[in-house]
């Protein structure tokens, strides 16, 4: 169902917080739309309530300086409270307070020329990135000109240009710039003396199978057309208190925001977060590293099932800002859009949204941090800055987030639990509960948190703790119990192996039979097995949700292999002189599917016992029911067909081989066939329409 | 003598005898049983394309022009005075058809044409449109987009009726002919675009008619001036003529009653509030009008313009659509957006009301439509002992695994029962209930079947024993219902017989869900199954989107217009009203307000476009003591007090979603938009937002006779009986002589203090 939000605009903060009252600028504007919120769980789009509510707007117009043209650059001064705009198509930097009031302007007299960067050092002395210019300005807090500085003269630079877009200055005086210049190379840093420092936080070439693979395969005149890969160009740039410098780049997929220390290494995100850290798999698509913001998306899931949705483009980053409690909101130009995230990475916020009203964006360039956990955003296609505050919850998350960090666990756990009642979608405060409440001890509620935040990891750990409490609190009944396990299999020990033996020579026999009525039923034992072992795995071992769990899709999982199997073997042993036929190959391999269906279920069950750091007994025992089916199958090559050891051995490669010939086939067939259907599709809508 | 063949003879007969006794008696029985369900089942209208505006009354031509001694003496000798009526008086400049009206109550003059255009910098071509009182789009045979009729080329034709004119136009070149009635009323001017007088002479010029902007430039006015511009975007919005803005044009058109077309690629989570009222109004100085589109409200938008760098007059006006576009996206790619083939019919009419001294502000504006649904659409007040909050209980909702469909339990019947009476016991007596998902499978069941009541939940035993429990405490019981959705389940549709079909003339629907013609919902399904639903004793239905939704139907065998498909939607309800008692609805559409008992969801906001500068409660007045209303839950809002302070202020009681468990249960089914909601966590909320209206309730049911801002932030409210309540949203406290309002809170004068 499709359901139309339509929200409220205004909101009550918290009375113990106190707000940061924006004056009147522009006349009487009350609060803005409270516009509906959303969240990433899992790549996808999940309900949630808004995160920040428009508070006013600063515009030049109705001001002594008139309207902004295209400005690139917003900056806040911490000391003062001012608010710089680099008005770039105007050739000036404004200077308003911290109420949006004009104060003063820079430009005229130092010839400033499209300026895109603008920073106030911690003395007040206001620094402007004077792009077309070239070079990098210093004026006084009042703003007169101080000094200037031009590109730093070095034999390592000769082939590269000086275009600073964006400037910060760190503790020590150095300038780090970022420039744009064909060479695009990230951040450059200089002093005052303009000597060249280096360059700073280069982002690396991710490693791509891809690529490697086509430039292997490319000719030399292919080779030296294909695009040359650079690292990624830098968007805008910040310092915060302690140094970190964060950067934001436009174009890389991972890892788009930065936090880079002094040695220019980029230290933001806890390793446990990081997807693909170590999978071999994302790091050969380049995948590697932090998402930040969303991937682009085809298709989202609605509860039941997946619903296409008109493609929209991934998220292009082109500004950070960072506030006293370390929240890093960054602004995503390509979705109008800010996501915020805490000091560890995770996503708190997303707001904003694409449109001519309030609260809306048309071409957002640059974003700062004021008081209060006030955002300020600079919007180049309308020409003004909206200010942004938090609501209730947002505040919330931010104090719960700011004080786990900082070790106070129990105030942190009361501020999940309250985030936890207005937002049962977020499951950081899930997490967060959770992670409180194992320090406290109380693990079964633990891993009911940790369930709710789909949190694996967390789950697992919870369930360690609680599974040796309960051990230790039942462990006279287990005793107990396994002392009679014991004495009562070693007295009737003799009965079981009897019956054991009995049913072992029963099968056998059945076997031996070489009915075909057995296929179907062990074909359906196979699946029934695998549903259920798909149903009974432990939350922390499951790789999918229940509901996503498809019949049709996990039948052909066990059909479709076998199915194959049995064709490619026929064939190949038709080519070696086999002695089987078809039918026995059949009735062969359905029986040899037996350490599917028997070692399954028991693993499934086991699953239920162990923690993820136990996994490698799980991992043992797939590995023994994969050796015990290998055996059987490499058995009935040799023994069907009366191979030689050698020979079995390659006709069963080259079975294999040919399975996978087979799907290459019918993936061809399949693709082919349904353009064909899609064709006829289309056709025969076109032709419906248009006699209508 | 018996032998063997003749037994056999014998026994074949006897067979046969037996086997059309049977068939006779099978065929008695079926007779029987199709009687009884006829019996069980309702009789539907006959309508079959319903409407919900009257036909309307055509004046009578006259003989001769009447005539008439009063002139004012600011009106210009081109025009001449051709009606009069004890408040006001029309003058016609037939060169061009423009029109002046006289508001002879106080002298005011409103100008089709704005009067001082000629001392005005415009290309010839704007000059010319703004002079014509109708501008014609159409579109060519490529039907992609829209041109502009010349109105040079333009012959007009004038009959004199009683109280006005009518003129016929000809656009000899592109091939039209329309005429309109410029009619004078009481205190109104009226004018009509009667059906079968538009001609369209398609089969030569290749060009179709696409719509008519009316009196786009009725008072228009320049930056500066005093006065605002009336909007209903949402709750209302207004524009100042004084307030700075860029020089770039700015206008907007949206469409009256929200959606023009089932959009399924929404992107979501996008902004945009829809037009509930088809009432528009500009105010200016102590002089205003207030238009209502009375006839065709369902195919019109309302557009306002800024003025700017070409234009540099701010009007508003309303455009009569006679086409749509269709998005036909066939190769898989971009759609190609085309008009659609077949004209919307329908007469259009739209009435300027205009206002004099107090009137002549918003407040007046809303009263005014308040009056034409009272006198002339079939509102009627509320009871003063109408509840004073809505409660809404989420039950349960169905999560499908590969071998079982689990249903997620939130809520029982038994839970509802303990619920109603713990608020009792803490005073919260006046207020509805409606349960959502109350329908085996829970909340994405298999509609159009929406029997039998849920097992799992309590069965039709629990549901019997809440509903008596609530009628014990004179409480009423509603069940959320749901006309539109047929969803993969459902049986008994056909889709591409059913459902809804789009201009493209595709069923409305995705992934096995499907939107179903309002007239088959009617037919089919509400007559058999109200009547089930009345033997569950229960008090009404909460029908889903019915106040929400208007939407094109080219079904085959039932088409409909948007008009004709609200009217049948509020036929269902009135069937439902008639068999249950009372009827409520989300959505905030005006035409639903004399059908419903309650509208929840209606919006408390506008969208904020830039171009506006100030939200008001325009619908809020005008519907206030007609319709019991409130906005979206409020534990689905978390802006805490300030939405809390707009429902006050705009008169709306407190609105509540909850379970009985926690919604973190929902997050993996299809309900996750539901994430806070538990009972527990809510109740002192529910109670503390009760006691406060308790403060409101005997204004329950009475008229907002006036409303304003008396400070940056603060709002007062005015109701018939004199009671005033001033509203602060500011973080301090508000004084003013001996008024003090303390802060993020609000404060309830009697008359007279």
């Amino acid at each position: 169902m499709t359901r139309v939000f339509s929200h409220y605009k205004r909101f009550a903060v918290c009375a113990l917080v106190l707000g940061f009252l924006l004056g009147e600028v522009i006349p009487a504007l009350a609060d803005g739309p409270l516009i509906p919120g959303y969240t990433i769980r899992d790549g996808q789009r999940v309900p949630a309530p808004a995160g920040y509510i428009l508070s006013g707007e600063i515009a030049g117009e109705g001001q002594p300086c008139g309207p902004f043209k295209n400005p690139q650059d917003l900056f806040l001064d911490p000391a003062t409270g001012n608010l710089l705009v680099a008005d770039t198509g105007n050739n000036r930097i404004v200077v308003l307070d911290s109420k949006g009031q004009y104060l003063f302007e820079i430009g005229q007299e130092a010839g400033l020329k499209g300026p895109q960067g603008v920073y106030v050092d911690v003395d007040g002395n206001i620094w402007v990135a004077d792009t077309e210019n070239e070079r990098v300005v210093e004026f006084t807090p009042e703003g007169a000109l101080k000094a200037e500085y031009h590109k730093p003269v070095s034999d390592l630079l000769d082939e590269y240009g000086f275009r600073p877009t964006k400037i910060v200055l760190d503790k020590r005086g150095f300038i780090y710039t970022v420039v744009g210049s064909e060479g695009n190379l990230g951040i450059m840093v200089m002093d005052t003396n303009e000597r060249f420092r280096g360059f700073f936080g280069r982002t690396k070439v991710k490693f791509n199978l891809g690529r490697v693979l086509a430039r292997f395969f490319a000719s030399k005149a292919q080779r030296r057309r294909m695009l040359r890969v650079r690292p990624a160009p830098m968007g805008n740039i910040h310092i915060d208190d302690l140094g970190f410098i964060y950067a934001v780049s436009p174009v890389l997929t991972r890892d788009q925001i930065q936090r880079l220390n002094s040695v220019g290494e980029n230290v933001y995100g806890e390793i446990g977060l990081r997807t693909g850290a170590g999978r071999l798999w994302d790091k050969l698509k380049g995948k590697e590293g932090l998402l930040f913001g969303e991937e682009e998306i085809k298709w989202r899931w609605d509860g039941t099932r997946e619903i296409s949705v008109p493609y929209t483009m991934g998220s292009m980053f082109v500004d950070v800002a960072v506030d006293d409690l370390g929240i890093v909101s960054a602004l995503d130009q390509q979705r109008n859009r800010i996501y915020q995230y805490d000091q560890a990475g995770n996503l708190l916020v997303i707001f904003g949204g694409e449109g001519l009203r309030e609260g809306a964006f048309s071409l957002p360039v640059s974003i700062v941090a004021g008081k209060s956990e006030y955002l300020y955003i600079l919007d180049a296609g309308r020409g003004n800055i909206q200010v942004f505050r938090p609501t209730r919850i947002t505040r919330l998350i931010h104090e719960a987030s700011h004080r786990y960090f900082n070790g106070e666990y129990d105030e942190a756990v009361k501020l999940w639990e309250e985030i936890s009642h207005h937002n049962t979608n977020f499951a950081l405060a899930h997490s967060g509960l959770g992670k409180a409440l194992m320090r406290q001890e109380r693990f079964l509620e633990a891993m009911r948190e940790y369930r709710y935040a789909e949190d694996k990891g967390g789950y697992s750990a919870a369930f360690r703790e609680y599974r040796y409490v309960w051990l230790r609190h039942h462990f006279n009944w287990l005793g107990l119990g396994a002392l009679t396990l014991l004495v009562g299999s070693a007295a009737a020990m003799h009965r079981l192996g009897d019956g054991l033996r009995w049913l072992l020579r029963r099968l056998r026999e059945l076997r031996e039979r070489s009915d075909l009525r057995a296929v179907p039923v062990l074909l359906f034992l196979a699946l029934l097995v695998r549903m259920l072992g798909l149903s009974l795995l432990s939350f922390h071992f499951q790789t999918q949700r229940p509901e996503e769990i498809k019949l049709l899709f996990e039948a052909g999982k066990v059909l479709i292999p076998w199915v194959t199997w049995c064709i490619s073997a026929v064939a190949v042993a038709e080519i070696f002189y086999g002695e089987g036929t078809f039918r026995n190959i059949v009735i062969s391999s359905a029986w040899d599917l037996w350490p599917y269906i028997v070692l399954t279920l028991p693993l499934s069950l086991m699953t239920n016992a162990i923690t993820l750091d136990e996994k490698v007994f799980y991992q043992a025992g797939g590995y023994l029911m994969w050796g015990l089916l290998i055996w059987q199958f490499f058995n009935q090559v040799r023994t069907l067909h009366n191979f030689s050891t050698g020979r079995a051995i390659a006709v069963m490669v080259l079975t294999l081989i040919g399975m996978l010939i087979i799907w290459v086939l019918l993936g061809l067939v399949y693709a082919l066939t349904s353009e064909v259907v899609r064709f006829i599709q289309q056709v025969a809508l076109e032709i419906y329409v248009r006699q209508y | 003598m018996c032998d063997s063949t003749d037994t056999a003879h014998v026994g074949e007969l006897v067979m046969k005898q037996r086997n059309t006794a049977l068939l006779l008696n099978l065929f008695v029985l079926l007779v029987m049983l199709s009687s009884c369900q006829k019996m069980g089942s309702l009789e539907p209208p006959q309508e079959t394309r319903p409407r919900i505006n009257p036909r309307i009354e055509l004046p009578s031509p006259l003989e001769t022009w009447p005539s008439l001694e009063g002139r004012h003496p600011d009106v210009s000798k081109e025009y001449e005075p051709i009606a009069e009526s004890p408040s006001l008086r029309l003058y016609l400049r037939k060169e061009t058809s423009g029109l002046i009206v006289e508001d002879r109550r106080n002298g005011r003059l409103w100008h089709s044409t704005p009067p001082d255009l000629k001392e005005v910098k415009l290309s010839q071509a704007w000059r010319r449109r703004i002079e014509s009182p109708i501008i014609l789009n159409y579109t060519d045979a490529d039907r992609g987009r829209a041109n502009v009729a010349r109105p040079e080329g333009m012959q007009i034709e004038y009959t004199p009726v009683a109280g006005g004119v009518r003129a016929h136009y000809r656009f000899a070149e592109e091939g039209f002919e329309l005429s309109v009635y410029y009619v004078l009323r009481d205190d109104f001017l009226e004018l009509t675009i009667p059906e079968n007088e538009v001609v369209e002479y398609s089969a030569e010029t290749q060009n179709t008619l696409v719509s008519v902007d009316v009196l786009a430039f009725l008072g228009a006015t320049h930056d500066g001036e005093d006065g605002y511009i009336v909007f209903p975007d949402g709750s209302g919005a207004i524009m100042n003529f004084t307030s700075p803005h860029q020089e770039a044009v700015q206008e907007i058109s949206v469409p009256v009653y929200g959606l023009e077309q089932m959009q399924f690629q929404r992107s979501g989570y996008t902004y945009q509030s829809s037009i509930p009222m088809p009432l528009f109004g500009l105010v200016s100085g102590n002089a205003a009008f207030a238009a209502i589109i009375t006839q065709g409200d369902f195919d019109a938008r309302i557009g306002v313009g800024r003025s700017g760098k070409s234009i540099p007059y701010n009007h508003i006006w309303v455009t009569f659509v006679y086409r749509r576009q269709g998005s036909f996206s066939l190769t898989g790619g971009q759609p190609a957006w085309l008009y659609e083939p077949t004209m919307v019919g329908g007469d259009r009419q739209v009435r300027y009301y205009f206002l004099t001294a107090e009137d002549a502000s918003y407040t007046g504006i809303a009263a005014r439509y308040r009056r034409f649904l009272l006198e002339e659409r079939g509102a009627r007040r509320i009871a003063a002992d109408a509840p004073l909050a809505t409660l809404s209980f989420f039950m349960g909702v169905e999560r499908r695994t590969w071998f079982m469909r689990e249903l997620i339990k939130t809520t029982s019947f038994a839970d509802v029962q303990k619920i109603v009476a713990e608020l009792e016991s803490a005073g919260v007596r006046r207020v509805d209930f409606t349960l959502y998902g109350w329908n085996e499978g829970g909340a994405n069941s298999r509609y159009p079947q929406r029997l039998p009541v849920e097992k799992r939940l309590g069965g039709e035993d629990g549901l019997h024993a809440l509903a008596g429990y609530l009628h014990s405490r004179s409480i009423r019981l509603f069940l959320a219902d749901n006309y539109i959705l047929a969803l993969p389940r459902g049986r008994g549709i056909f889709p591409y017989a059913d459902a809804m079909r789009g201009v493209d003339g595709l069923p409305v629907g995705e992934g096995g869900t499907y939107f179903i013609n309002p007239q088959v919902a009617l037919r089919r399904f509400a007559v058999r199954d109200i009547p089930k639903i009345a033997r569950l004793e229960v008090d009404g239905l909460w029908l889903e989107y019915f106040a929400s939704l208007a939407l094109p139907d080219t079904n085959d065998r039932y088409p409909l217009s948007r008009e004709n498909f609200a009217a049948s939607w509020m036929q269902l309800a009135t069937l439902a009203r008639e068999q249950l008692g009372a009827v409520a609805m989300h959505g905030d559409n005006s035409y639903a307000v004399p059908y419903a008992d309650r509208l929840d969801y209606v919006q408390l906001d506008s969208t904020h476009y830039d171009l506006f500068d100030e939200t008001i409660p325009l619908y809020q007045i005008a519907v206030h003591g007609l319709v019991l209303y409130s906005g979206q839950p409020y534990n689905l809002m978390n802006d805490g007090q300030r939405t809390f302070l707009r429902q006050i202020e705009y008169g709306a009681i407190p609105n509540f979603l909850l379970t009985q468990e926690s919604s973190a249960l929902l997050t993996r089914t299809s309900a996750n938009w539901l994430w806070s909601s538990q009972y527990d966590f809510w109740r002192p909320e529910i109670i503390r937002q009760y006691q406060a209206m308790e403060k409101l309730s005997h204004v329950i049911g009475q008229f907002i006779v006036a409303h304003s801002r008396l400070a940056h932030n603060v709002y007062q409210t005015t109701y018939e009986d004199g009671t005033r309540v001033v509203v602060n949203y500011n973080e301090q406290p508000f004084t003013l002589g001996a008024l003090t309002v303390p802060a993020l809170d609000f404060v309830v004068l009697q008359g007279g203090e």
